[in-house]
């Protein structure tokens, strides 16, 4: 790598989760960490969101840019340039030009076989706003394919189905997290914040300090143990019960007189059906379901409804994360919290609200700019008439000629190389042989493929079964923007040139735009690509129109939507009015259900999967990292010591975890801090210990939203093995 | 609309009953579409109260004034007519024409069926009393089985002092605890030897009326109540058989109920204790289904919501064609007492000797805690609980209730079923001295205490010192106390420690943290006690 100026800082944001920490990077030319080039110095930097803080992630995130293994040139398979022999199937370097060369030849022989949808294009919820806008102007405008979407399906689409039913609108914070920390109770329904985003748990210090941190989830996280260490509460339910649970929480602040009458008549509707749906959940009743006794379930509900301000309080927050949303009934279940919300009078309030806990680095602005499925720039419909013109304007090209709606992630996946389905996939920010349930199908779709191209910065385990790699910059290498959970467009910004042989994603899109017949379509600048965004974007619900890179830059905290660009940007959305055509929110009447695959006798335990603070997604990036790698260095299986001794699994032991999809062998981590009936399984890696090779895919109705969080498993000790240590 | 080829006639279904039961059928119909196998479903809902269904199961609540009436309804009659569903509430089904296939109402109209389904509930079950007229009892007498009954009680309790319920089951016992939190001096008199003895031993009958005892409820057990006096046509008490009296103005009678099924005897149809039903729901006429209160199955007239709503489930499941092959086949009855500060459960087999068990293949654990009022009793076989009490421990309550529902294994020490909020002993210490080295100060950077132990030794003296040596509190900074902690018991331990720091235990590297070994705050709280 190479310094732009040495010992120049430079502001820029941490390569991981939502929170987008803020960093600087210094530049040493002269040395140190051994890497040619010199070394990237992480400082963190204050900012509102962490404050200066950053965890271990961030702190090392230089060592990313130093991957041994980093890609810095193209890779094409033997057979593609006619090589025989052993020498085929291997990956070998070619020049930029042989390799989109060789990649448009396929999309075009793809095409001529079998249409426009033969070609699927695959996204990420890391990759900047500018190149998300790209990848979805590029499948529709240059390979007019309906097959494009995204791994933000396994991220947040539940929590924005939801809120998009009852707000009109899905932003993942309607509020900046700084004013968490002055409300009175928070509940967090399914998040581990004190891992997963580190830094952002000092909003909830002051909640917690007042007794006011309420943790739902079946461990007993570093979340969970934070809030009852402050006089909090943490409800460690059955896992996929949380609908349960918070129907009962509704159930006792209707019954209690603790709902919030006035807010109800005067900014929501459909109170009428919801309150007639949770009588039927009583706590006694939620707590046969839930495990959660009843005395608890009553104690919690008064604890939010206290914080309340129309019961004097100084506010309360209810936010969810993945627990509580990758469900297949994930989207009823973020209706559950969002009515329970309305029932307080929380959304729409200065000092209260309900928010989604986004997890991916732009998870918010890659849900927003049409790599998904159904969406067009804007977080605009694809299916929408007037949408369809607007964009289409934008871009010069007939509104008829916009695909219609497209397969969800997981139907995707499962459609290549199948009869009808697509033959070519392009894959750009991410590694979806890790990060998709029921991985083991998932390879054999990709290796059904007549082309496999993958755009990635190392070799991930997606990019080791491509056709055709190629490498791509990264955070450290570019210029760019983001959204954070909060819906603040932050700048990304280039502190080292990236290694000679990678280019953006956006110049990769541009080269094949070009062999395609669609010169110049796709920008390569970034700050024209989101000038260009702004302006697809006018109008629509996610409205950046009005932010530039020179707002940005001259140090402007903007949050979507900023309509013009002397518009002030909106920290707070529904103060007035929510974005439904009656501008009331709406309550949504929904009902519990057990899990897809639910305990049977030859599977009794429950298998839940998560995070780690060390480990970032698929992993492809901190499994790099060598402080994290020592630090956690694979998977493993937490079980309660009850559960070991009955299936005679001592500490360390290496154990198998089965479904009916697949299973996964790591050694056993004996804690009482999982239930007796329940093991969890970080998800970061692949092979053996992959837990996605045995969750479960079954989808939720509306998000699509595959249901990784909980199987049933069996669990046995593998007999003579020894533990492995996977890389 | 569907097009295409003409699906016929609409299957008509009638639903008699709008309770529980009924109401859940109609939502679970609908719920499916509102097709049966193919063909439109007609469906008329007949209730005898004038209310939409409403959750019979919060009327102790409402006693209790812990549930708000309004807060009640679970169906919504308008919208359920403005959706095609024929709704006539406020009238009573007199009679079931089998061969003309139409249920007659008392309002002279009559209601054409393909399916009949009763689910006419149970009534309460009022004792022969001398100086109660069933027809005119004297004011102050009350049942408690609908909604005008809970009102009817709630607006009596606030002119009266002394209440008596009789029967000491279930719903008497919710009644007189909710009679007692709203002031009341509250009598249970009960026939049996303790109360709730279909459900609870002698010990937790014991133990449960005790717990009442302290909340303000008398309970007499073996009390044989003959008679109610009255004056001037209002209740003063209650006479037993052994002569004493009880005063009172407020009589709650919940001795419990029988099942209404005099609708299906008029009709022909097989009735036992209630109308006999099939796995399938059906009565001994092919065309009537009953559920809920009403039903009688395998021998069995829960009374319980659980069951009448699995049966719906089935029953909609089977109309619909959802899934023709559905079967009801019974249901683990769970008793949850819904009272506050008495949290009682008990399910299935419970009612075993611990001494006899062997023989039976049964294995009883339990737990008496007398002055605290718990009492927590567990039933195995095959090492997966069959039967269980648990009273005044909330969360082996919900536990065992949880196992004996999915028949998972117990675990292998049965103590802990009986108290499972008890944590195994952490090897965290609250001691500065004796937190593990490999303890986790700083999640975020998994810095452990040898680590800042090692900073010190290396010179680091202040928390900004540690921090930029090891980035302990550069995350979130919430263990920054226990930083600071830390530094002050190791400069009070040794102000001027010799180079490498020895005497103080070896630093271990952040590699191979301990997640599970964090250090929680309050023992950061006596590492900074321990430094003054």
């Amino acid at each position: 790598m190479t310094a732009l100026a040495t010992g120049t800082a430079v502001a820029t944001h941490c390569p991981y989760c939502a929170l987008q920490c803020a960093t600087t990077l210094t530049v040493d030319e002269t040395g140190g960490g051994g890497a040619p080039g010199g070394a990237v110095r992480v400082d963190g930097r204050d900012f509102p969101t962490n404050r200066g803080g950053l965890c271990q992630k961030g702190w090392t995130a230089a060592a990313v840019l130093r991957a041994p293994d980093r890609l810095t040139t193209p890779l094409v398979r033997g057979r593609l340039l006619g090589a025989g022999g052993p020498a085929g199937d291997e990956l070998v370097p070619v020049g930029w030009d042989r390799a989109l060369d060789l990649v448009a030849a396929g999309i075009v022989r793809a095409r001529a076989a079998g249409g426009p949808d033969a070609v699927a294009v695959f996204g990420g919820g890391g990759l900047t706003n500018e190149k998300a806008y790209a990848l979805g102007k590029f499948a529709r405008v240059v390979l007019g394919t309906a097959q494009i979407d995204y791994n933000g399906r396994f991220c947040m689409s539940s929590a924005a189905a939801a809120g998009i039913r009852a707000f009109g609108v899905d932003r993942g914070l309607p509020f900046p997290l700084a004013d968490v920390g002055s409300a009175d109770a928070v509940l967090l329904v399914g998040s581990n914040i004190a891992e997963t985003m580190p830094p952002a748990l000092a909003h909830l210090a002051g909640p917690a300090g007042r007794g006011g941190l309420i943790v739902i989830d079946p461990r007993r996280t570093a979340t969970a143990a934070f809030a009852e260490d402050g006089g909090g509460l943490h409800l460690p339910n059955v896992p996929g019960t949380d609908l349960a649970l918070l129907l009962g929480l509704l159930h006792v602040v209707v019954h209690e007189g603790l709902v919030d009458a006035g807010y109800i008549a005067d900014r929501t509707t459909g109170y009428d059906a919801v309150r007639r749906s949770v009588a039927a959940w009583w706590p006694e009743r939620v707590e046969g379901v839930t495990g959660v006794p009843a005395g608890t379930l009553r104690g919690a509900a008064r604890r939010l409804a206290a914080a309340a301000p129309a019961r004097g309080g100084r506010g309360a927050y209810l936010l969810t994360g993945r627990g509580a949303e990758q469900h297949a009934k994930g989207t009823d279940t973020v209706s559950a919290c969002i009515d329970l919300a309305l029932a307080l009078g929380l959304p729409g309030r200065v000092g209260s609200g309900y928010g989604c806990l986004t997890g991916q680095g732009n998870g918010q602005g890659g849900r927003e700019h049409g790599q998904k499925a159904d969406q067009l720039p804007g977080y605009r419909k694809l299916d929408d008439p007037a949408a369809r013109a607007h964009v289409a304007a934008v871009w010069g090209v007939d509104p008829a000629s916009l695909p219609a709606p497209g397969r969800s992630a997981v139907e995707l996946l499962h459609a290549l190389g199948t009869p009808g389905g697509p033959t070519v996939l392009l894959v750009h920010g991410s590694n979806v042989v890790v990060s998709v349930p029921r991985s083991a199908a998932i390879v054999d779709r990709l290796r059904s493929l007549e082309l496999l191209v993958v755009s990635d910065v190392v070799p991930s385990e997606t990019a080791l079964l491509a056709d055709v790699v190629l490498p791509v910059t990264q955070w450290a290498e570019e210029d760019g923007t983001m959204t954070t959970l909060e819906g603040r467009i932050v700048r990304r910004r280039e502190a080292v040139r990236p290694p000679p042989g990678a280019r953006s994603d956006l110049a990769v899109l541009a080269g094949l735009a070009d062999r395609l017949g669609h010169p110049g379509v796709i920008g390569t600048e970034p700050s024209a690509v989101f000038d260009e965004l702004g302006r697809a974007s006018s109008g629509g619900p996610a409205d950046y129109a009005g932010v530039s890179y020179a707002r940005l830059d001259a140090g402007e905290e903007l949050f979507w939507p900023c309509p013009e660009a002397a518009h002030p940007g909106t920290p707070r959305m529904f103060l007035d009015r929510f974005g439904t055509p009656d501008g009331r929110a709406r309550f949504v009447a929904v009902d519990h259900r057990p899990v897809a695959d639910d305990l049977r006798a030859d599977a009794p335990t429950y298998l839940i999967t998560g995070r780690v603070l060390q480990h970032y997604q698929s992993g492809a990036q901190t499994r790099r990292v060598a402080e994290l790698v020592a630090a956690v260095p694979g998977p493993y299986v937490e079980i309660h010591p009850d559960l070991a001794a009955r299936s005679d699994i001592a500490d360390g032991d290496t154990v198998r975890v089965t479904s009916v999809r697949g299973s996964l062998v790591a050694p056993a981590r004996l804690t009482d801090t999982v239930r007796p009936d329940t093991v969890f399984v970080p998800f970061h890696w692949a092979g053996p210990g992959g837990a996605n090779e045995v969750t479960n895919d079954t989808l939720d109705p509306i998000s699509r939203m595959p249901e990784v969080k909980v199987c049933a498993v069996s669990v046995t000790r593998v007999a003579g093995a020894t533990p492995e240590v996977l890389p | 609309m569907t097009h295409g080829p003409d699906p016929g006639p609409p299957h008509r279904v009638v639903v008699v009953g709008h309770g529980m039961a009924g109401a859940r059928l109609v939502e679970e119909l609908l719920g499916r579409g509102g097709h049966a196998s193919g063909r439109p479903l007609h469906l008329s809902v007949v209730g005898t109260e004038p209310y939409g269904g409403y959750n019979r199961v919060l009327l102790s609540e409402v006693v209790a004034g812990r549930a708000d009436v309004a807060g009640l309804a679970m169906s919504d009659p308008a919208g359920l007519a403005a959706g095609g569903v024929d709704v006539r509430l406020g009238t009573s089904a007199l009679a079931v024409d089998r061969a003309a296939r139409v249920v007659r109402l008392d309002d002279g109209t009559h209601v054409p069926y393909d399916s009949c389904v009763l689910a006419t509930g149970a009534s309460p079950i009022v004792p022969p009393l001398r100086g109660v007229d069933p027809a005119a009892p004297p004011t102050g007498v009350h049942t408690l089985r609908d909604l005008d009954d809970a009102r009817a009680i709630v607006a009596a309790a606030a002119n009266t002092r002394r209440a008596v319920v009789l029967g000491g089951g279930l719903l008497g016992l919710e009644a007189a605890r909710g009679l007692a939190s709203r002031g009341l001096d509250v009598v249970v008199l009960h026939a049996a030897p303790h109360v709730m003895e279909r459900q609870l031993d002698a010990a937790g009958g014991a133990v449960l009326a005790r717990r009442l005892g302290r909340l303000g409820v008398r309970v007499r057990t073996g009390a044989l109540t003959v008679a109610a006096t009255s004056r001037a046509g209002r209740l003063t008490g209650l006479e037993l058989d052994d002569g004493s009296v009880v005063p009172a103005d407020l009589l709650v009678v919940a001795i419990g109920a029988r099942p209404r099924t005099g609708l299906a005897e008029r009709a022909g149809l097989a009735v036992g204790r209630g109308v006999l039903v099939d796995d399938t729901l059906t009565t001994s006429d092919p065309d009537i289904l009953a559920i809920g209160d009403c039903a009688e199955h395998r021998g069995e007239c829960s009374g319980l919501v659980a069951p009448a709503w699995e049966q719906a489930r089935v029953v909609a499941d089977r109309l619909t064609g959802t899934d023709p092959d559905a079967a009801y086949t019974g249901h683990r009855p769970v008793t949850r007492l819904k009272a506050a500060d008495l949290d009682v459960a008990a399910l299935g087999t419970a009612l075993v000797d611990p001494w006899e068990a062997e023989d039976a293949g049964l294995e009883v654990v339990q737990l008496l805690d007398a002055a605290r009022g718990r009492y927590v009793k567990a039933v195995l076989r095959d090492g997966v609980v069959v039967g269980a009490i648990s009273i005044g421990e909330p969360r082996a309550a919900a536990e065992l209730t949880l196992l004996a529902e999915r028949g998972s294994p117990a675990p292998r020490d049965r103590a802990v079923l009986l108290l499972p909020g008890l944590r195994a002993a952490t090897d965290v210490s609250d001691a500065p001295t004796l937190i593990p080295d490999r303890a986790t100060v700083c999640r975020c950077n998994g810095v452990t205490k040898g680590s800042i132990v090692a900073a010190w030794t290396a010179g680091a003296r202040t928390v900004e010192d540690v921090t930029a040596a090891t980035r302990a509190a550069t995350g979130c900074g919430t263990c920054r106390a226990t930083v600071d902690g830390i530094l002050c018991w190791l400069t009070d331990a040794d102000p001027e420690p010799a180079p490498d720091g020895a005497g103080i235990p070896a630093p271990t590297p952040a590699a191979g943290t301990d997640p599970a070994a964090t250090i929680p705050a309050r023992a950061a709280a006596v590492i900074e006690g321990a430094a003054r």
